[in-house]
């Protein structure tokens, strides 16, 4: 296991994730990327790529304060488009070796068991996903 | 962090396959792994209708746990192995809260799933309904 991929909308659940992700890497002595992942499709028609750069920077800060301070490599990648789609594209383009992510992040109801990205994610990535609650 | 991982197993190659990902993982964070098969009484009614009582059920998880323990020789670990009786998707997500595991890994497809569905319907169930963190290996 040499690299791991954790998706983050900024959600709580997203960062406990994370967080799971970090001490899975820890263990192996793994590279660790955090993805974001801005969704161009709910977007309204005002917001420009500055704007959504802007915004995955507040995701990564707020991941950056919840994560313990560790040795750890941990580098921080935003990408647009539709959020399923591209952490199983980036996911298996980069190779990496595991997805670990959260089963509801901020678009899914209270309701539902799994949110729409996670479901989506594990039904149609090549690579392992782990799935945290 | 991960003590306890919990590899569900219906006895298919993909399970096997998910299995011997277990077995790595727990290695590799010197966890205990325990190889679950759930036996679905309802497969034995219909297949087998008077024969369904614990001996017939126990045979066939024996013969599942054969082909589990063929596919983990020569791993450095803790293992055990547990049969269960019920609707395999419940019985998994039940013992892995009640008996605390870190986590499950399981395969995408069992023997249940058709192969032009992504996930399985067990896997699909597990997913949605665990509280334990679970790992599904393609």
């Amino acid at each position: 296991m040499n690299k791991i991929l954790a998706p983050s909308d900024g959600s709580l659940e997203s960062i406990k994730a994370v967080k799971k992700a970090v001490e899975l890497a820890e263990n192996y002595s793994a590279e660790l990327v955090v993805l974001n992942v801005q969704d161009i499709h709910s977007e309204s028609v005002s917001t420009d790529s500055a704007f959504r750069r802007k915004k995955a920077e507040e995701v990564f800060d707020l991941v950056k304060k919840e994560l313990p301070s560790s040795e750890l490599k941990i580098s921080y990648k935003m990408l647009e488009g539709y959020p399923p789609d591209d952490i199983c594209k980036y996911a298996e383009k980069e190779k990496f070796d595991l997805i670990v992510m959260g089963a509801r992040g901020l678009s899914g109801f209270k309701k539902l068991l799994m949110g729409s990205v996670a479901d989506k994610v594990v039904h149609h990535s090549k690579v392992p996903v782990m799935i945290i609650r | 962090m991960l003590k306890k991982i919990l590899a569900p197993v219906d006895g298919s190659l993909k399970s096997m396959r998910a299995l011997r990902y277990a077995a790595d993982m727990a290695e590799s964070l010197s966890a205990d792994l325990e190889v679950l098969n759930v036996q679905r009484l309802k497969d034995v009614t219909i297949v087998e209708p008077i024969s369904w009582e614990a001996p017939v059920l126990k045979e066939r998880a024996e013969k599942v746990f054969s082909m589990a323990r063929e596919a983990l020789e020569g791993k450095n670990i803790n293992i055990t192995y547990k049969m269960l009786q019920g609707d395999p998707a419940d019985e998994i997500c039940r013992y892995a809260d009640y008996e605390k595991f870190d986590l499950i890994i399981i395969g995408a497809h069992g023997l249940s799933g058709i192969k032009r569905f992504m996930l399985g319907s067990v896997a699909t169930k597990v997913s949605y309904h665990s509280m334990v963190p679970v790992l599904i290996v393609k």
